[in-house]
């Protein structure tokens, strides 16, 4: 039966081009545009090659200091994190880091940078490819050697194809030597940058101990997945440096996951993401992206009726039951959307590096790196899920509406609904 | 004649059902678009009130300093800027465009409190930016020891506040401090796509040290070289550091990034909402219009003309695209009396998003419904009428 429902699927595709075009183009378009959006979230909140552990590493970015009732709240400080946030027993790793940027002039082509200053733990907790060389370790950040791990993009821009490692280069006047080389991570991540250095590099980073507001960003990974735990030991500490800390009355320490941030960042309040709110803007999004799609499919395929309306009058008339009839014409929509939503998957690959490319030419220095949307399962399982339910959206009305005929009508022939 | 469209219309008011919805949804789902990004969108085309191309930005840390010994390292720093000889004018700041801005201040005149930007600048500011002035004058040396604190607001304050007598010598008060008017200034925003926001510039207190420089430089397209230069000429035997040392189109550049990103992504998918509409309608029409050819050819066949064809099947349209947007418009409405969508669409951006939004769908609309109908205007009645 499945077989024959998708040969008429076919034919009837073929029958009227001009429409069938019409259907695909939309389609298409639909599923490319869902395809790119979520990569581009996956890329923001989702696992990948470098952030394995991503669902449970917690990123620690803002502290919030109360004085006589009053909030201040910023970023905390290297020599905070140390003290308060370094060791807690339910994590693994903790690791701080900070991003700058840099410009620099190599035979007369500027570049810009993103640099990251950071800690040893920063690469237990990621996993980056070693192309070249190795990580700094313990040692070289206490010390504060000058080391730098560079991408394999920083590497052919300084030094061409030639090998990198024990070669020297200049960032802000000093001279760090390559020590390592890895692959580039996604971009919009927080693992994304072109140059690492240890953090000690940065001479003025202890040169106010006792501050706690500052520019760095912590990452925690947990030993376990719950995250609970985490937290209600920072929150602990935190409770027990109450009045220890000159200056604040209090202070209040937030750690979320890259989804909670994401989540998060649709509501002004610190304390909890609000995945309900974040749900809603994103259905909101998604029902703009695909209702209006889906009803000029509707529209396609109501006005279309008659075309059909002798065949189904004849599978009536020998017996198959309205709901034969729906199920046929349904399967045969989801074919259509599926097909049209290959094509959209294909095209939702050039258009993902079309975007790339149209964000770097608003800052030609600092370029994110081309392969920054990349079409993970996660990302393929949705774009199938949201064919499946662009289908069904927009075939089962007509369907319905087509399975209603009159037989004798329909027999007859014309137009006639 | 409208009348009859109508009529003609109702009659066939089960198949136009989803067409009305399409129409319905397309129009909410274009308000939205048009309304959130039109006031951003016009605000491009305001003048932004002073000039960034020449200038640079630098910023120096002294973190062990105190502020005696602070403001005796920034004063020698203005020192070895100003015997750089590309750069012209030095000036000391707490507000840079693109960059960081000015602080919001309760502002109290004549007994009403309004909220105002201040921005903490020197008496340097207005050269090294080139802030046009419309009234009055800058603040200078001549300021020394004044009673109340000489300002200078920016047009938009000078309007909001005393309308159009002339505000200069005019006091008003923020916090505790009291102020003097001397100048109004043309309108100063934050970056391109900023709402204008009412100000004025307070001179920086003598006694606060602020280590965040706006230079104004004679050339910086050879910005490494200057960059060098700079770093070179900053030598002091105090820890120091210098955080930001850049020219401001750089800054200008990153503060626009995500703006420039934004809108051009609402841009793909109004595209792609506009073409989905399009390609969906145009169908339908093409459709429906080749289903009514007997009745086309029956017309013809009496004596009509075909631009009244060309016109029944136009007007038709119109009066279904009415018909489908009316519930939007009601909605779209309500929500601006509501005053939903907050700053976005106050004031005539609301109801200018509204006419944009349907007179952009009457459009969509025609232009899909022209080809089909100028294809029925054609029909020969011999062959239309011979048809089934």
């Amino acid at each position: 039966m499945m077989k024959n429902y998708i040969k008429i699927a076919f034919k009837v595709m073929l029958r009227k081009k001009y429409y069938t075009a019409l259907s695909l183009i939309g389609i298409s378009f639909t599923i490319m545009m869902v395809t790119v959006f979520a990569s581009f979230i996956d890329s923001v909140i989702g696992a990948n090659a470098t952030e394995v552990n991503r669902n449970r590493t917690l990123i620690f970015d803002k502290v919030s200091m109360y004085k006589a009732g009053k909030e201040t709240a910023s970023a905390p400080s290297y020599p905070f994190i140390e003290k308060y946030v370094a060791g807690l027993e339910s994590t693994e790793y903790v690791s701080a880091f900070t991003d700058i940027s840099y410009v620099s002039d190599v035979n007369g082509r500027l570049q810009g940078h993103h640099l990251k200053l950071t800690d040893e733990n920063f690469w237990k907790i990621m996993t980056f490819d070693f192309l070249e060389g190795k990580p700094f370790h313990q040692t070289e950040v206490k010390t504060g050697a000058r080391v730098a791990v560079i991408t394999e993009k920083a590497k052919e821009y300084f030094f061409n194809d030639q090998q990198a490692v024990g070669k020297s280069i200049a960032v802000y006047g000093n001279s760090y030597k390559v020590i390592g080389v890895v692959e580039p991570a996604v971009g919009y991540s927080k693992a994304y940058a072109d140059i690492y250095l240890p953090l000690t590099t940065d001479t003025s980073v202890y040169s106010k101990p006792n501050e706690i507001s500052g520019s760095y960003c912590a990452m925690l990974l947990a030993k376990t997945s719950d995250l609970k735990k985490v937290r209600t030991e920072l929150r602990g500490r935190m409770r027990k440096i109450r009045n220890h800390v000159s200056g604040v009355d209090s202070v209040k320490a937030y750690a979320f996951t890259a989804l909670e941030q994401f989540s998060k960042s649709s509501s002004f309040r610190d304390d909890e993401p609000e995945y309900g709110k974040t749900a809603i803007a994103l259905i909101v999004v998604l029902i703009l992206f695909m209702l209006i799609p889906a009803i000029s499919l509707i529209n396609l395929n109501l006005s279309r009726i008659g075309e059909r309306a002798e065949e189904i009058g004849i599978r009536k008339s020998f017996g198959a039951t309205s709901r034969a009839v729906i199920n046929q014409l349904v399967i045969e929509n989801i074919i259509i959307t599926l097909v049209g939503g290959l094509v959209g998957l294909g095209l939702a690959i050039y258009a993902s590096q079309l975007l790339v490319v149209v964000i770097n030419s608003f800052d030609p220095l600092f370029k994110i790196p081309e392969g920054s949307l990349i079409l993970s399962w996660r990302v393929f399982a949705s774009s199938l899920f949201s064919c499946l339910l662009f289908g069904l959206l927009s075939g089962v009305y007509p369907a319905w509406k087509i399975s209603r005929l009159n037989v004798i009508k329909a027999l007859r022939g014309g137009n006639n609904l | 004649m409208i009348s009859h469209l109508f009529k003609m219309i109702w009659k066939r008011k089960g198949k136009n059902s989803f067409l009305l919805l399409q129409l319905f949804v397309s129009f909410l789902a274009l308000f939205l678009f048009i309304g959130l990004n039109l006031k951003k969108f016009s605000n491009y085309f305001k003048p932004l009130g002073y000039v960034y191309e020449n200038a640079w930005v630098l910023e120096m840390e002294f973190p062990n300093a105190t502020e005696a010994q602070k403001a005796e390292l920034i004063d020698a720093v203005k020192q070895k800027l100003t015997s750089v000889k590309e750069i012209e004018t030095v000036s000391v700041a707490q507000a840079i465009p693109f960059y960081r801005w000015g602080k919001e201040e309760d502002v109290k005149y004549k007994n009403q409190v309004s909220k105002a930007m201040s921005f903490e600048v020197d008496d340097n500011y207005q050269k090294a930016l080139d802030i046009k002035l419309l009234e009055g004058r800058w603040f200078s040396s001549k300021d020394n020891g004044a009673a109340k604190l000489p300002v200078v607001i920016t047009k938009d304050l000078a309007e909001r506040e005393f309308g159009s007598s002339s505000p200069l010598g005019q006091t008003f008060s923020f916090g505790e401090t009291q102020a003097v008017i001397i100048g109004v200034s043309k309108s100063f925003k934050e970056n391109t796509s900023a709402d204008v926001q009412p100000g004025f510039f307070k001179r920086l207190a003598d006694d606060k040290t602020v280590s965040r420089f706006v230079l104004k430089t004679r050339d910086n397209t050879d910005f490494l070289s200057l960059d060098a230069k700079i770093r070179k000429e900053l030598n002091f035997p105090v820890e120091f550091k210098i955080s930001r040392n850049q020219p401001l189109i750089w800054l200008k550049k990153y503060a626009h990034k995500l703006d420039y990103i934004q809108l051009s992504v609402a841009l793909i998918v109004f595209a792609f909402l506009v073409l989905n509409v399009f390609l969906g309608v145009s169908g339908v029409f093409t459709y429906n219009l080749s289903k009514r050819k007997a009745e086309v050819g029956l017309r013809v066949a009496m004596g009509a003309s075909s631009s009244a064809i060309l016109k029944q099947f136009l007007g038709e349209t119109m009066v279904l695209t009415t018909l489908g947007i009316v519930p939007g418009v009601l909605i779209a409405t309500q929500l601006l009396i509501m005053q939903y969508f907050g700053s976005y669409m106050e004031g005539y951006y609301g109801p200018l998003s509204l006419i944009l939004s349907a007179l952009f769908l009457y459009l969509l609309m025609l232009s899909c419904a022209l080809y089909p109908s100028l294809k029925a205007a054609k029909v020969q009645p011999a062959t239309a009428l011979h048809e089934d």
